[in-house]
């Protein structure tokens, strides 16, 4: 239980040198952090940036908020830890209704919402596939920005509402040449590129008196390193090296596309199940070919995914104080399959036949588990009279990772070399988190 | 009151029973200052940010209330009357001459957006903004320098770069704004791994490497502040600092590869460059109003240049082939940094701006701005050969307001426009060295500009 708080809250006491995918991982704002990661139907502030834009639009007053978020791993193979550093950010969001006047009255919300890893701005860490990789817990952190404007279509049908939204994630390119000069003294001229990729994403939310129904599509979000390193008259003669490619993925999150129903069976509670299909047969890997005719790494091989998710909230009031109490379950299915020996590919991404008719193999150590996810939160808000509130939240959740076995040992490749018997992975993560709102 | 001339909209006004008062917005504050924010410099640096702001020759510290308070003063915020949303366009053309050669020189595009947020709590007001310029061909380039390329420094790749920038400020008394925010910029440092066979014979083809990949953009916090007095109806005077900053990459790169399958190669570099330093610099500013329609603002701008590190990269280089069945080089020199030798500027701004037209539906205003930056870089008589020159800039605009939207429209519609010059004086670069590999050269010329934007700002 000691070593469970010590991550829980190390993450956010300690100076983090971080590797996570927070947004996707994790979710985005302690309000839907702490009914594990809900929101599609029923977010309405900054943290529907992320989980559905239309939700924007639900926003009767305008606020800001600035939060902090942090975790930490407890990863095992073999009943051994495996170290893997905790993650801690920033959290920036801000709403705001457009004060149009007229028909446009009450129409238009724009919403932002900023994450922003304390330590690092991109982190990648892209090793070859045979060394065991916690790949989906290992993803880089980056920073996250997401851009929303909810519609509200109440004059057509009350509490109906649209959003569309954007994403912006940096890409990497450049170019490094080295080389000896005619005097033998050697030169290198780098140039690097951050280009901007957008990715778009839209939601439609409907409420009523005592329910609500969401529905919000995420697309794909990745970010490409790219880099070509040419070599110039280090060796003598016509001798030549070939140019070398550095590509990597250190960023991506799958299609995504979530449906959300919410039940208030009294004005107290709010109950809300969600199932959100991830195509994570898209995934092509992390990393490709480093000289042109080079072979490829094992394909990841992931396979889509369906999360179910259940939250829980109970809100009370007393004068102008409210207070809200939450919860939550997820079940996270993994999407990529258990480690093994699998077919290495040719540069055209075609598996390596030797002359004997045999498959070339390589192990391929993706290493990933099914997670229960655990979360529980609460908010204070302090409502004055005139309209404005401050608004506290906390959350926290505990990613219990299901033990799994593979199918090849965590060194040798088969079971049974050097006594070595089949790796199997386990441990926890726990993520906690605070935001302070301010609304008027 | 002198902060807009024009107060066609008034503060989002909460009742005064909200007690939510100064401390809650000093906290807010403070809590900005202290966690990291969204910012990237230098396209501003360079061109300024916003169209009244460009057309006035950046002299705005003083009375700056839209959205470029982002950029030239972040306590201009809380000066603002209401919420304001602006998008607008830039575009720069830089016709850069070496000997009567032109110089590649990248054209100069950017998307700029900007947003006020202002709130009035009780008679405080607290404002959050948002500034954002977003170049069409990247977010950012770096490039290493070759000390033997002539090359603008100051306008080749400074400006390819994002700037995002998020600040808060206050107004607890009438007469004084605060504001402040933290930037950020990200250098880099990668580290590759190479493995696998090096073939000789056609390398391109039958080589099969494989790497690994670690890399990490990190994040520098530096800050960005200000203050604007209003000391009486005619005059205002304004502060803005913002700090320094520098942007370095390492790449590392290892290589441990067969040759032929009979040999191994050992490879290692690591090089290290500044592509990017931003110097503290200081803004002093006054705004006069000899008469309504008239405004005259004088600001001069202190830049840090003479601590501005080398541009010139450094490396270290070990290269071995076991057994040697190909001769490789022994004894590979790197390079080491040379200083600079930049120093510090002062550039004076002036910038007038006259209402033309008054009338219940239409406001016109007309605005010109000038000024002059004198190049931080010597005449370059050694190695380097860093180009620049003195800069005149001047700038015409206009300001079109159109006040009378209502309902849909408590507030008005503006567009901005601009056209400005600048002139690089040409200067001759005469080389110590008789044998120098570049040899003596003149370098000068002009940049032109023109930007549009619309604003919308509510009551």
């Amino acid at each position: 239980m000691r070593r469970l708080i010590l991550i829980l809250f190390g993450g956010l006491l300690l100076p983090a040198s971080a590797l996570a995918s927070p947004p996707d991982v994790f979710g985005y704002g302690p309000r839907t952090q702490g009914m594990a990661n809900t929101g599609v139907a029923f977010a309405t502030s900054y943290e529907a940036t992320f989980h559905n834009p239309a939700g924007l639009a639900g926003q009767t007053r305008s606020g800001f908020t600035l939060g902090m978020q942090g975790g930490g791993f407890q990863l095992e193979i073999d009943g051994e830890r495996w170290p893997l550093d905790g993650y801690q950010g920033t959290t920036l969001g801000f709403h705001i209704g457009v004060p149009f006047g007229g028909v446009l009255e009450d129409t238009f919300v724009l919403g932002a919402g900023f994450y922003t890893p304390t330590a690092t701005v991109l982190r990648t860490d892209i090793i070859f596939p045979e060394v065991p990789n916690f790949v989906l817990l290992a993803r880089t952190q980056s920073v996250h920005v997401m851009l929303g404007l909810g519609i509200s279509l109440h004059r057509l049908l009350p509490g109906l509402r649209i959003g569309l939204g954007v994403a912006a994630l940096a890409n990497i390119g450049g170019r490094l040449l080295v080389g000896l000069d005619a005097a033998n003294q050697f030169f290198s001229q780098t140039e690097t590129q951050l280009l901007a990729g957008f990715f778009p994403s839209a939601g439609v939310q409907y409420e009523s008196e005592r329910w609500a129904i969401g529905l919000a599509y995420r697309s794909e979000v990745q970010s490409d390193i790219n880099l070509a390193i040419r070599a110039e008259n280090l060796l003598p003669g016509d001798l030549e090296l070939p140019i070398i490619t550095i590509t990597a993925t250190p960023q991506y999150d799958p299609h995504s596309l979530a449906l959300e129903g919410v039940y208030r069976p009294t004005d107290a509670w709010r109950i809300a199940l969600q199932a959100q299909w991830r195509r994570w047969s898209a995934f092509e890997g992390v990393v490709g070919k480093t000289t042109s005719n080079s072979n490829l790494p094992p394909a990841p091989a992931f396979r889509d995914t369906i999360t179910p998710r259940l939250g829980v909230e109970w809100e009370g009031a007393r004068r102008r104080t409210t207070a809200q109490l939450r919860g939550g379950y997820a079940f996270e299915p993994t999407p990529a399959p258990t480690a093994r020996m699998a077919p290495l590919r040719d540069a055209n991404g075609d598996p390596i036949v030797r002359l004997s008719g045999e498959t070339e193999l390589r192990a391929r150590r993706y290493l990933d588990n099914h997670r229960h996810v655990l979360s529980l939160g609460s908010t204070i808000i302090w409502e004055t009279s005139g309209g404005a509130a401050l608004q506290i939240d906390i959350f926290a959740q505990l990613h219990l990772l299901q033990d799994r076995t593979h199918d090849i040992p965590r060194v040798a490749n088969a079971a049974g070399e050097d006594g070595a018997t089949n790796m199997v992975t386990s441990g926890f993560v726990g993520v906690a988190g605070w935001g302070l709102t301010f609304e008027w | 009151m002198t902060k807009n001339p024009h107060p066609t909209t008034s503060p989002r006004t909460l009742p005064d029973s909200i007690r939510l008062r100064a401390s809650a917005s000093l906290a807010a504050l403070a809590a900005l200052l202290l966690a990291p924010s969204l910012a990237h410099a230098t396209p501003p640096d360079t061109y300024g940010f916003g169209a009244r702001a460009r057309a006035l020759g950046g002299a705005v510290t003083a009375d700056v209330s839209d959205s470029s308070a982002s950029y030239h003063n972040p306590a201009g915020l809380a000066a603002s009357e209401g919420i304001q949303l602006a998008v607008g366009y830039v575009d720069l053309h830089p016709f850069l001459d070496i000997d009567g050669e032109r110089s590649s020189v990248e054209r100069f595009g950017t998307l700029e957006v900007g947003m006020v947020a202002p709130v009035k709590v009780g008679n405080v007001i607290t404002a959050f903004g948002l500034g954002l310029m977003l170049p069409d061909q990247r977010l950012a380039r770096t490039r290493s320098t070759i000390v033997t390329r002539p090359r603008w420094e100051m306008y080749d790749t400074r400006s390819q770069r994002i700037f995002l920038a998020a600040n808060l400020a206050i107004r607890p008394v009438e007469w004084l704004t605060i504001g402040a925010g933290i930037a950020f910029q990200a250098p880099s440092e990668l580290t590759l791994d190479i493995r696998g066979d090096l073939a000789l014979d056609d390398p391109e083809a039958n080589s099969r490497l494989e790497h690994q990949f670690k890399g990490d953009l990190t994040s520098i916090r530096y800050p960005a502040a200000g203050f604007q007095i209003e000391a009486t109806d005619w005059l205002s005077f304004g502060l803005s600092y913002r700090g320094e900053y520098t942007l370095a990459n390492r790449i590392v790169a290892l290589a441990d590869v067969r040759v032929m399958r009979i040999a191994t190669l050992e490879f290692l570099l690591d090089t290290f460059s500044t592509s990017l330093f931003g110097p503290q610099q200081a803004s002093l500013s006054f705004a006069f109003r000899p008469i309504p329609d008239l405004r005259i603002g004088l600001e001069v701008t202190w830049y840090d240049w003479s601590a501005h590190p080398s541009l010139i990269p450094t490396e270290e280089i070990v290269l071995g082939l076991d057994p040697p069945i190909v001769e490789v080089p022994g004894n590979i020199g790197g390079r080491s940094a040379i200083p600079l030798g930049l120093h510090d500027t002062f550039v004076p701004r002036i910038g007038v701006e006259y209402t033309a037209v008054r009338t219940d539906a239409v406001e016109l205003d007309l605005r010109v701005g000038y000024y002059y930056e004198n190049s931080p870089f010597p005449v370059q008589r050694g190695t380097t050969n860093f180009v620049d020159g003195d800069e005149h800039t001047t700038s015409i605009g206009f300001g079109l307001r159109l006040t009378d939207l209502e309902p849909t429209l408590p507030g008005h519609l503006q567009i901005n426009g601009y056209l400005l010059w600048s002139r690089i004086v040409e200067r001759t670069h005469v080389k110590d060295s008789l044998v120098d590999a570049v040899g003596d050269y003149t370098a000068g010329g002009d940049l032109l500009g023109l930007g549009l934007q619309l604003e919308v700002a509510f009551r």
